[in-house]
């Protein structure tokens, strides 16, 4: 008989194991404990200690006594795709500019990712990225990326 | 009587055109993000901490605790109307709502609602002007040792609120570990940078925030990319014996949400359960309940609401939150300069008496905009999500990168994004790791000063009575769900 795992708790807890690890090997560089008092090391030490631990004690839960999920979690193809393109985004931010990355991204998930109707999606990507350039550009004066086009 | 000179002076502060209009707009926030699928208070505080970084600390915190309790009011339409909740303490006003709305009384649900709502609002925060001034003069005794257990305590007890101990108290010492990077707050030396310039700040708690509660969300959500049918709003005006079948399932379940909100992380979730059960146990004919009795709608509703007041009580006086939202509002309070704690009712005593007395206007005004407009918000439903995260993603860079200019805080909030969605997706708690970032300084301080003080004795955090009364609520915080955790297993093991 096969035993159910939880991969996806399974690889959270070892995604924090490993910040564990990172933690404790990192405070092994510092300083943990000046005269009477902990040094900068101390805590990240102790941070390190206990994330590792419980970490692996969440990975064991999950390997041998899973947590069935109460509902229907959905696929991942779409997150993965909406997470691709903030990425795209953020890569192209400070080279396009801040108009012309916000206005192809809302662009990209309103028509490829949606499937939203072309006119709408041009209005609707438009609209935001003029909406955002107002609110933080002029009334909040935040001086954004320009980019090629002054955008 | 203490509190009536500093509230008159809030009532001031609180009733200046500025004000009243952050004050409208938060609840206005709140009750659109409480209907609004896929983004809660905590997300939409989040990505309004950007745009308000440069405004006056009172008027951004009167509009973020708007959002808070406004939102209580919004969660409630989703409920009624799709039996969707639209946050957690909106799920036992479904059960009941939903059945009233079945049988054509959406309308009226929506109304005791709203009445229960503000009675309960108003009356929790006449609890917090009561109970919270006293607490917090009483914990202005607090040295740096009663400081750490104070901190621990907040973190256990948050960590422990989730549906697992293992993942809240992993997710909250990741949160504090992440607080640890950057140059050392007392000798200097910099941590955890990895050769980085841009490191050595530290993450900030605004990307970590809108990371998690925004980009998190908004993974999490856009799979659910279609409206639901919505019944229709007529008559929102309860009949009068509507209204004496109401009246005191609305003052018990003030009482009860107040008392379970000011307990540091039980928050307007259990406290919603409680007076559900409650009506449902002191009814004559408990059989009604399930299939659209109005008590089922009454109680739970006006006890999730003087929760939301309750949950302000440790928080203001203490600076512990006694929520996910709260934890939040407290890193915006730290973003905006304000030390959280017993002291803030001295030296931010403007702040804290505005934002009490906007509470009793927010109430106000909550009500006066869903009575008449019960209907106008439900139209808000026929949205698909499909439509509002493009813009809620966009927003999530747009602020994060404005607030210092800096694309790789942009790059970390995609990071913490991914992460975020994948602890939602496997029911992982965000809070306990925005409450460890944003205290991680406060614990590590307090424990170095402590035990400077001690020579290096921990016993210090023994002896002193105050801080081992809060470090034994801490252990209880701990023991008493595992205890529950076996208990339940025991009697499942017999039956």
């Amino acid at each position: 008989m096969s035993r159910r795992i939880g991969w996806g708790d399974l690889g959270l807890s070892l995604t924090f194991a490993a910040l564990g690890l990172v933690w404790v090997l990192g405070a092994a560089e510092l300083p943990r404990w000046n005269r009477e008092t902990p040094g900068p090391g101390f805590l990240p030490l102790v941070f390190g200690v206990l994330l590792l631990g419980f970490a692996l004690l969440a990975a064991a839960q999950a390997v041998f006594a899973p947590i069935v999920p109460a509902e229907d979690q959905g696929g991942v193809r779409k997150p993965l795709l909406v997470l691709f393109v903030a990425a795209l985004a953020v890569t192209a931010l400070e080279t396009a500019g801040f108009v012309v990355t916000m206005f192809l991204m809302l662009l990209a998930l309103y028509a490829l990712v949606e499937r939203k109707p072309p006119f709408a999606s041009l209005l609707a990507a438009a609209a935001v990225t003029g909406a955002l350039h107002v609110i933080f550009a002029v009334l909040l004066s935040v001086p954004l990326p320009l980019g090629p086009f002054g955008g | 009587m203490d509190s009536l000179v500093p509230l008159m002076n809030g009532f001031a502060a609180a009733l200046t055109p500025t004000h009243i209009a952050l004050c409208f707009l938060g609840v206005l926030l709140g009750q659109i993000v409480g209907v609004l699928p896929g983004i809660g208070p905590a997300a939409a505080i989040a990505l309004l901490l950007p745009i308000t970084f440069g405004m006056d600390a009172t008027g951004a915190i009167i509009m973020f605790a708007g959002i808070y309790y406004g939102s209580q009011y919004g969660g409630t339409l989703t409920s009624v109307l799709i039996s969707v909740p639209g946050e957690s303490s909106t799920v036992m006003t479904a059960i009941d709502g939903y059945q009233m709305a079945l049988q054509g009384r959406a309308g009226v649900a929506l109304g005791i609602a709203a009445i229960g709502s503000f009675i309960a609002g108003t009356i929790g925060t006449i609890g917090l002007i009561l109970i919270a001034p006293p607490l917090a003069k009483m914990a202005l005794a607090f040295g740096p040792p009663e400081y750490f257990s104070l901190v621990l305590l907040g973190l256990m007890a948050l960590a422990a609120v989730g549906g697992s101990l293992l993942k809240g108290l992993t997710a909250g010492i990741a949160g504090l570990a992440l607080g640890t990077m950057g140059i050392d707050p007392q000798v200097g030396v910099p941590r955890y940078d990895f050769g980085q310039v841009w490191l050595l700040d530290g993450i900030e708690f605004i990307v970590l925030t809108v990371a998690l509660f925004g980009l998190g969300e908004v993974l999490g959500g856009c799979n659910a990319g279609v409206a639901r049918p919505v019944a229709k709003v007529t008559n929102v005006l309860p009949s009068r014996a509507e209204w004496r079948q109401s009246r005191m399932p609305i003052l018990r379940g003030s009482v009860i949400g107040f008392i379970i909100g000011v307990l540091p992380a039980t928050g307007a979730t259990i406290a919603s359960f409680v007076a559900y059960i409650v009506e449902k146990k002191l009814a004559k004919d408990p059989s009604r309940f399930g299939k659209g009795a109005i008590e089922g709608v009454a109680g739970p509703e006006a006890s999730n609401n003087a929760a939301a007041a309750g949950a302000m009580v440790p928080m203001l006086s203490l600076g512990v939150p006694g929520s996910g939202t709260t934890a939040v509002i407290l890193g915006a309070l730290i973003m905006f300069g304000v030390r959280p704690g017993p002291e803030m009712f001295t030296t931010n005593a403007d702040l804290v008496w505005a934002l009490i007395a906007s509470m009793l206007i927010g109430n106000l005004l909550l009500l006066i905009m869903n009575l008449p407009l019960a209907g106008f918000f439900a139209k808000l439903l026929l949205v698909p999500y499909s439509w509002l995260y493009p813009p809620i993603l966009a927003l999530c860079i747009a602020g994060v990168y404005s607030q210092s200019n800096s694309v790789e805080d942009a790059w970390l909030v995609v990071g913490f994004g991914a992460l975020g969605w994948l602890m939602k997706r496997y029911d992982w708690p965000m809070p306990p790791m925005i409450l460890g970032l944003v205290l991680s300084p406060l614990f590590e301080t307090s424990l170095r000063q402590s035990l400077t003080l001690s020579l290096g004795d921990p016993m210090i955090f023994v002896v002193r009575p105050l801080s081992a009364t809060l470090l034994a609520c801490a252990g209880l915080a701990l023991v008493v769900p595992i205890g529950m955790m076996l208990w339940r297993r025991l009697r499942g093991g017999r039956a």
